[in-house]
């Protein structure tokens, strides 16, 4: 009779505590799976066709080194109910506010319009014309938008997030070698041919899409929109460490599908990789056209409000998902404005579609590394942060990610502002 | 004649905002030990390097 009462006990508080986290469930969900985007995805396949699966123990390394920056967004924002930018301007002053704001939109702009070339491009492998594909995108992300209330819009993203997944049934259906998979994913190695440029390349692009500055931005915002308070916290941070199992994932399993179909396949983009996929299999071709629409979407619905929310936050404006649009018209008026420059972008014929993809790269190196330094300074205030400061070992594991981070995202922007530069490999 | 007045009236608002912005956040409430001001001058060095190469790049397409 003891061990049944306390079995359904058990059950019960674990029910309980589901329940609580479906509550606070969201920010970090949501932002780590949108951190696989168009370019994350396109970046996988790449990826897969060259290298096949001997990027997998990669990929799982990435996973914790996601987790380990944005908690620590959970954290400041549950503290301090400020969203990054906000943060910045009020701990650093209106120089590194100005410059941290400017450079987000500026960045996240360009961000939005390699998004919508993805997606255009997704949607053209059906015969749909790019004009088409930005209104329809810009109409679902109105339609996310205006409801006022931010709950709606958190379960439709969890909706597309769902859809995301879709790499892994493609992955079962092509009965890739497990024996391999497991291989290639626990023991760490350097793929064949050696160290060589374009490694070293695929090495820095993998990191590059690990983390990007809207994604600091992003979440703070969100835990701050949410509502979250401190007692929600470690839920928080499950979120974020679910949400970092899920990017690996997808990840790992779009390389599963490219490396197992596509291996040795000169391959350029995820668009392609579709296009080749068809051949082979209808179904498979279809699903990761469609992951690749569900990325870019998802990386834009993200990506322009992390703007909208730091935008709002300095200007004070009314800037909350549970404004409808006459109690937040600046809000909604600055998201509609990025959203719609930024698709229009992709539809002017010749414009430098291939340039701007590049400069993303580029630009973000001028963001990240103030983004991740002030994270690490907010994070150390104990007048700010008082017991949730970061402790001397999440200052070690810390640190050494964001000064790793710092490195890497300087050397891929370097070369890609330079190619011959990593040549020397 | 209308259009350069809404224009006018815009930006005088814009930089008003801007104005009371800088005011609001003229006096940081982070009062930095000296190995972060030590980290902020590393960080305008890193900037300026990376500008600069950005620059340099575009200089040479051009």
């Amino acid at each position: 009779m003891n061990f049944w009462s306390n079995l359904f006990y058990k059950y019960r508080r674990f029910w309980k505590a589901v329940k609580t986290y479906l509550l606070v469930a969201g920010p970090g969900l949501i932002v780590m799976i949108a951190d696989n985007d168009a370019g994350g995805i396109t970046t996988y396949v790449v990826t897969g066709a060259k290298y096949k699966y001997h990027f997998l123990w990669f990929l799982i390394i990435l996973g914790p080194v996601a987790y380990y920056v944005q908690e620590m967004t959970v954290r400041l924002g549950a503290v301090t109910k400020r969203g990054h930018a906000e943060a910045i301007f009020a701990a650093f002053g209106p120089g590194w506010g100005w410059f941290s704001l400017l450079d987000l939109v500026f960045t996240n702009w360009l961000t939005l319009v390699t998004e919508f070339i993805g997606m255009t491009a997704a949607l053209s492998i059906f015969n749909v014309p790019p004009f088409i594909t930005v209104i329809v995108v810009i109409i679902i992300m109105a339609f996310m938008v205006i409801q006022g209330r931010y709950w709606t819009w958190e379960k439709i993203v969890m909706g597309f997030c769902i859809l995301n997944l879709i790499y892994i049934p493609a992955a079962f259906m092509i009965h890739p070698s497990a024996t391999e998979i497991l291989k290639n994913s626990f023991i760490p190695h350097i793929p064949p041919g050696g160290i060589t440029s374009d490694l070293f390349f695929l090495f820095l692009a993998n990191i590059g899409t690990t983390i990007a500055p809207w994604m600091i931005f992003f979440q703070q915002s969100s835990v701050v929109d949410k509502n979250m308070q401190e007692k929600d916290m470690f839920l928080g941070k499950v979120d974020t460490a679910i949400g970092a199992i899920f990017t690996v994932a997808i990840a790992f399993f779009c390389i599963i599908v490219t490396g197992t179909l596509l291996y040795g396949v000169d391959i350029e983009s995820a668009a392609q990789a579709s296009i080749k996929l068809m051949d082979i299999n209808k179904y498979l071709g279809t699903f990761l056209a469609i992951g690749l629409f569900d990325a870019g979407l998802l990386g834009a619905v993200c990506i322009s409000l992390a703007s909208t929310w730091a935008f709002g936050e300095v200007f004070g404006w009314a800037h909350s998902l549970n404004y409808k649009v006459k109690e937040a018209p600046w809000f909604y008026f600055f998201y509609f404005i990025i959203l719609i420059s930024s698709g229009a972008v992709v539809l002017i014929p010749g414009a430098p579609l291939i340039l701007i993809t590049l400069f993303v790269q580029v630009v973000s190196v001028t963001l990240l590394p103030a983004a991740l330094v002030f994270l690490i300074i907010l994070l150390n205030h104990e007048p700010t942060m008082g017991k949730y400061k970061n402790t001397s070992g999440e200052n070690i594991i810390n640190i050494g990610i964001v000064l790793f981070i710092i490195f890497v995202s300087t050397l891929y922007g370097i070369s890609t502002l330079f190619p011959n530069i990593i040549k020397i490999f | 004649m209308r259009f350069f007045e809404i224009i006018s009236e815009i930006f005088k608002n814009l930089v008003e905002t801007v104005k009371s912005i800088n005011k609001k956040y003229e006096k940081p409430n982070f009062v930095l030990s000296k190995p972060m001001k030590f980290i902020l001058v590393l960080l305008r060095i890193y900037l300026i390097v990376i500008v600069s190469l950005v620059i340099i790049k575009f200089v040479s397409i051009l």
